[in-house]
């Protein structure tokens, strides 16, 4: 059974899940080495009717910040397939890549 | 499951640790060639790792979205932050009477009656929320001064019942009803942000996505069906200065170069 996702949901997963691994790399300043500046991911997704939006850029760089981008991504309203299995089935001319890029 | 983030983590965590090894290398080195006179003529030499790019390639095995029922969690905000409603309310100024020239706070105007008014008023918002839970939060969330509208006529109205009805010694002033106005749109203002803050936390906890990282897990994964992430850093150097502190005293600080 083929599950559509919320790319609205999913947007906000990845940018929490990236703003996290930045917030590693920033805790306690002074022992931190690790500075990450710039994400950027590509993930293959089926979307129910519409074309994806491009890509979808976030961060100081971008003009665009943490918060705003969570507003960017709430007026996201297609729902997409996403799980390999199911992408499996689908022809590659129907697939779209979802990206989104977060500098920091 | 892993996660991206825990995922790409433990890869940085890696790249520092090299970065760590490369030194520990470079400073037994450096003794080395401190002892013998030709080499203590070379440069020692270590490897600075200014910048790394990673890029990882992962699957999507499974992603789940489970419902939230948006209505009944801005009920519960709503319903704990009913207490901050009540007490703002007590604290507006107000006259015994409408000659009297010194203010007092609501509640020491109110005096024995106080606790029926806060009882009133948590009653009204409960029906409120009973009988119109979705318009109240859509109000609280997007247009907080319509939520005023709501709530503050409703508080006014009962504060004028609980002078009549009571006979509470209050003078209804209409500076006593901006303030209740304001009280109340300070408090939708907190609680739409509130609702705001607590829907996207429960909606990222209703959302889940599994991936496949590793290389058996990857193995039958058809091409098309490969996602990517590239993650650029930056290797943030420190070094040890001597300074003095506040008492003169000497101390060893590490600072960022």
């Amino acid at each position: 059974m083929s599950q559509s996702i919320s790319l609205q949901s999913l947007g906000v997963h990845l940018l929490r899940d990236c703003e996290k691994l930045r917030a590693c790399g920033s805790l306690n300043s002074r022992t931190a080495t690790i500075q990450v500046k710039e994400i950027t991911i590509t993930l293959p997704v089926v979307a129910a009717d519409k074309p994806l939006p491009q890509t979808i850029a976030i961060g100081k760089q971008e003009g665009l910040l943490f918060a705003e981008a969570l507003q960017q991504l709430a007026q996201i309203k297609d729902r997409a397939l996403i799980s390999a299995a199911e992408i499996d089935k689908i022809p590659a001319e129907s697939i779209s890549q979802l990206k989104l890029r977060l500098r920091f | 499951m892993p996660n991206l983030s825990d995922t790409l983590g433990a890869l940085l965590k890696d790249i520092a640790a090299s970065r760590v090894k490369a030194d520990l290398f470079s400073r037994d080195a450096s003794l080395e060639y401190f002892k013998d006179p030709v080499l203590r003529l070379f440069p020692v030499p270590r490897v600075e790792i200014r910048s790394a790019d990673l890029e990882l390639t992962f699957a999507v095995s499974a992603a789940r979205e489970n419902e939230v029922d948006e209505t009944q969690i801005a009920r519960v905000v709503v319903e704990q932050s009913a207490a901050a409603l009540r007490h703002s309310l007590m604290l507006v100024p107000a006259k015994p009477s409408r000659k009297a020239e010194q203010l007092e706070s609501l509640a020491a105007v109110l005096q024995d009656k106080r606790r029926d008014v806060e009882d009133e008023i948590e009653s009204k918002l409960n029906t409120i929320l009973q009988t119109n839970a979705a318009t109240l939060v859509k109000q609280l969330t997007t247009t907080p001064a319509s939520a005023v509208k709501t709530i503050g006529t409703s508080a006014q109205r009962i504060l004028r019942t609980a002078v009549k009805e009571k006979r509470a010694t209050i003078a209804f002033t209409s500076q006593l009803q901006n303030e209740v106005n304001e009280r109340v749109q300070s408090w939708a203002e907190a609680a739409g942000q509130a609702i705001r803050e607590a829907l996207a936390r429960a909606k990222a906890e209703a959302f889940a996505v599994d991936l496949a990282v590793t290389k058996d897990e990857l193995l039958n994964v058809n091409e098309k069906a490969i996602a990517r992430v590239k993650v650029t850093v930056e290797i943030q150097n420190y070094e040890w200065v001597e300074s003095e502190d506040e008492d003169g005293r000497s101390v060893s600080k590490l600072v960022a170069v």
